[in-house]
């Protein structure tokens, strides 16, 4: 049982320990493109919205279709106080094609950085706790919280595209330096290797967290909820209020990554927001392993590495057969994922095979 | 006045757009608790269907049996979907039970493969379906206008209400499946196959969503995303209108059908489209089993 | 009303739909005993358990707990987890441990305190909750299988863990819906005498069919029939009772004799 923890964990180590490195290999020629360090910080954003889900579905059975919401709130934050530094506080042009003259009201605070800051994670965290609140303490769960989720990704999303004035519509908000200045091209690649270390601290620090969480009696809870709600609630705890924290934590996971996810992508679009990449990441959970946090960050790199290979080319109408089959197929025969394949599957495998051979 | 009757007649017509595309869903949530995914695919089946045939039409019939291709397009389109929903309640589906929020993810799956192949077939770009000539046009009473087209889903709507309640309530059938719904190993000590009346169950909710396919395409241009425009008020129809109950839907959709058109007359689409959802989730806060709930005694179901 | 009564269950009504599960109800359960609630199937047992504990809201009337050292609570409109609070257990009929955690764990998230966020995510064993645990594991011999996964235990033992729950929270009350369920003789027998051990220092209720398990421990046993109180009294008085025999014993004479 402790080497299987320690395993989880080591697995967790190595994948940093090759990220660490990809910079250095960068620049010993070994990869020669600087967009992939680009595509890589990207998906260490991705595994952290991966580990909120994880604590939320893997955990605590919360399915929640609507993370893209919580995603790309951090993004448009941390994109519109990006945007404002490169316009010295003037209004975007976007707004102005929207006939404003001032900058809206709803945008000021994230003139001044700190602000900025404590708003990335304090805008979802202050929703996903007045949504949580009133959907937990009324015992909405299963499938019902997963559409009224869903639901509520919509709408927002509708309003999004809708106030093409304020938030820039379909488009978004486009062609943002990083917070440490651009990152692109080959002169900046300094610039862009502190970001990626930056990132990844995050990634250490919020999987730190996370496991921490998930091996102290809180994480014994979440999942005795997962298993058993009602049973817990006459084992004396408030689950609605467990629920809730979790579920605020998760959307504050999203939301960090989301800002991450601005900074190496340099812009961010209503897509975020839409239902189907808000189940994508659920996918990455499922495929990865789904109640492991190094499932959850196994999962949303294996995935995007995928598709940043056949995203071009000739793979490109087949990747989303393969990817919609892969789905289908951990779903019904590998609940635990990758890492549940390699934890029960897989030295079962080795067993029969080493019994033949005798 | 004039203003009034246009505004109800659009929300009537909302309403039924919403019901149409919920009716499967009733009866494939509703009464079997599983979440398909891909019934709004399922949708877009039914409408890339009207567009086949219609095509063929034109090219090979005469001009003046035209017309008829619709008829034709909503049997071929029930029967395509109904298909489908068999193969997948088979291979998929039968393997889900009790396991809802996994049904859900696992029908995701094929909806990702489904839209995929709309585009390898179809191309990205939308198509358009020409309505047969006795659609074009509308009905005018004094100065209000009702468009033919709408009247004609209004009219599809009631009839598959029919068909659902008849078949639900009034077949042998129906009794069977609600039997089975209901109470799975006493209806099997009945001596009913229940794994065939699962898979013809969900077949029966799958082609109501091709025939919803047939008439969404009348709307406006068909492309892969279709489906997903209209399955996430579906789902929320069915669930306002509580679980289970087939005039739940009813009402249901036809609450966010014309609060829809009657928030849009302030503000603009989206907006209204947003409103309406979220009052909706303000609803369920006070009734979280839907408008018509049935009570159950289970502590962790 | 005297002062040794530990609940009071006063006038409960419970109206499902029209379908009349409990009328005015009346009892009052005495501390530190064993009461009993038997009657026939649909009698209204479980939903009286329901009622006290606020998994089923009462259509009218109301229970009061009177704890030992403090002030009466009223328990109609309580909150469930509130209740437990207070120190009111309840086992239920069909075996409900998180069988994906292992016996300890188990055992631990039933431990009376610690119960908020922030205390559960800071959390550490003390010593004597790590001794009281052993000791109550050791008395339904589940201690050796302390770490497996509740899931993998068997019927009888995941009973005998439910059990063991209830006893680690140290509540002033246990309920038990059909704790005997599945056990063989010697096991009933067994849970019988854990039980008196601990009426001592808490107040048990038990719904229960096995009429010899009843002989073995009840103080006191109500009968209920059609959502009503039909006799209440020890318990060679109930089986002497004739309508007791006639709606309920009779039947279950048989299946004890078949057994």
């Amino acid at each position: 049982m402790k080497i299987k923890k320690q395993g989880y964990n080591i697995c967790f180590a190595v994948i940093v320990v090759i990220l660490a490195l990809m910079p250095v290999l960068l620049n010993a020629g070994v990869i020669s493109s600087n967009s992939f360090i680009l595509f890589l910080g990207k998906c260490i954003a991705f595994s952290i919205v991966a580990i909120g889900l994880d604590l939320i579905w893997g955990y605590t059975g919360i399915l929640s279709l609507g993370h893209g919401l919580y995603f790309a709130l951090g993004g448009y934050a941390m994109a519109m106080f990006l945007k404002l530094q490169a316009t010295d506080g003037n209004i975007t042009s976007f707004m102005q094609t929207g006939g404003m003259t001032k900058l809206p009201l709803m945008w000021k605070p994230f003139l001044s950085g700190y602000l900025s800051v404590i708003l990335i994670i304090a805008i979802p965290a202050v929703l996903a706790a007045t949504i949580g609140y009133f959907i937990f303490r009324n015992r909405i769960k299963g499938v019902y919280f997963s559409i009224i989720s869903q639901a509520l990704t919509w709408a927002a999303y509708s309003l999004f595209t809708g106030l093409q004035s304020y938030t820039g519509g379909n488009v978004g908000i486009t062609e943002i330096k990083s917070i440490i200045g651009s990152i692109k091209g080959d002169a900046n690649t300094g610039k862009m290797f502190i970001l990626f270390y930056i990132s990844l601290a995050i990634l250490v620090l919020i999987y730190g967290i996370s496991y921490f969480l998930t091996h102290s009696k809180f994480g014994k809870i979440l999942i005795a909820i997962r298993d058993g709600e009602n049973r817990t609630y006459f084992s004396g705890y408030c689950v609605s209020t467990y629920k809730n924290f979790i579920y605020v934590l998760s959307a504050i996971f999203a939301a960090v990554a989301g800002a991450i996810f601005v900074n190496f992508n340099g812009s961010i679009t209503p897509t975020q927001m839409t239902i189907s990449y808000s189940i994508t990441m659920v996918i990455w959970v499922a495929v990865g392993g789904r109640g492991t946090l190094v499932g959850a960050v196994m999962g949303a790199f294996l995935i995007n590495l995928c598709d940043y290979h056949f995203s071009s080319g000739v793979m490109v109408e087949a990747w989303q057969y393969i990817l919609g089959t892969i789905f289908v197929v951990t779903i019904l025969f590998f609940k635990g994922g990758l890492v549940g394949v390699i934890r029960d599957q897989l030295p079962i495998l080795i067993r029969r095979v080493a019994h033949k051979e005798r | 006045m004039a203003q009034f009757i246009n505004t109800a007649f659009n929300g009537l017509s909302l309403s039924s757009i919403i019901l149409l595309t919920s009716l499967g869903l009733a009866i494939t949530f509703g009464l079997m608790r599983v979440i398909n995914m891909a019934h709004g695919e399922f949708l877009m089946i039914g409408a890339y269907i009207t567009y086949v045939v219609q095509t063929i039409f034109e090219k090979v019939f005469p001009d003046s049996l035209f017309s008829i291709y619709y008829f034709l397009a909503l049997i071929v389109a029930f029967g395509v979907t109904f298909l489908l929903g068999m193969l997948m309640e088979k291979f998929i589906i039968s393997r889900l039970y009790g396991r809802e929020v996994d049904s859900l993810l696992a029908t995701w799956g094929v909806s990702i493969i489904l839209q995929q192949a709309a585009r390898s077939v179809f191309g990205m770009q939308g198509v358009n379906v020409k309505a047969p000539s006795f659609l074009n046009g509308g009905m005018t009473v004094g100065r209000c206008t009702f468009s033919y087209n709408r009247l004609f889903i209004i009219g599809l709507v009631i009839l598959c209400m029919i068909l659902v309640w008849y078949i639900m309530y009034k077949s042998n059938f129906g009794k069977q499946m609600r039997a089975v719904m209901q109470n799975r190993s006493m209806a099997q000590c009945m001596g009913i196959n229940s794994r065939e009346v699962d898979t013809l169950t969900f077949a029966f909710g799958s082609g109501l969503a091709g025939l919803a396919g047939c008439s969404v395409a009348l709307l406006g241009s068909i492309d892969s995303t279709i489906g997903q425009s209209y399955i996430v008020n579906s789902f929320i129809a069915v669930v306002l209108g509580g679980v289970g109950k087939l005039i739940g839907t009813v009402f249901g959709s036809s609450i966010i059908g014309f609060a829809n058109i009657g928030i849009e007359n302030y503000t603009s689409a989206s907006i209204a489209k947003a409103a309406v959802l979220l009052l909706v989730i303000i609803v369920l806060q006070f009734r979280p089993q839907g408008l018509f709930a049935i009570k159950s005694r289970k502590l962790d179901e | 009303m005297t002062n040794d009564t530990v609940l009071n269950i006063q006038d409960v009504t419970v109206d499902f739909d029209g379908f009349c599960a409990l009328l005015r109800v009346n009892v009052a359960v005495k501390r530190n005993t064993i009461h009993f609630f038997i009657g026939p199937n649909g009698a209204g047992k479980t939903t009286l358990l329901d009622i006290i504990c606020a998994k089923t809201k009462a259509t009218d009337g109301e229970c009061t707990f009177y704890p030992e050292n403090r002030s009466p609570v009223k328990l109609t409109g309580m909150k469930e987890y509130k209740i437990v609070g207070e120190g009111i257990g309840r086992k239920f009929q069909v075996p409900s441990v998180f069988v994906n955690l292992s016996v300890i764990e188990n055992m631990v998230l039933s431990l009376k305190d610690n119960k908020s966020i922030w205390q559960s995510i800071f959390y550490r064993i003390s010593k004597e909750e790590e001794k009281s645990i052993n000791e109550i594991l050791e008395a339904v011999d589940l201690l050796d299988k302390k770490d497996e996964k509740a899931g993998s235990l068997a019927h009888g033992q995941k009973q005998w863990l439910e059990i063991a729950m209830q006893l680690v929270q140290k509540p002033e009350i246990i309920m038990l819906d059909e704790p005997a369920a599945g056990m063989g003789k010697p096991e009933t027998y067994k849970t019988g005498e854990i039980l008196k051990k601990i009426k001592d220092q808490c107040t048990i209720i038990i719904v229960e069919h096995d009429m010899d398990f009843v002989k073995q421990i009840s103080d006191c046993v109500t009968v209920l029939h059609e959502g009503k109180v039909l006799l209440e009294g020890d318990c060679d008085l109930v089986l002497a009772n004739k309508t007791v025999q006639e709606v309920y014993l009779g039947r279950g004479g048989e299946r004890n004799a078949e057994n």
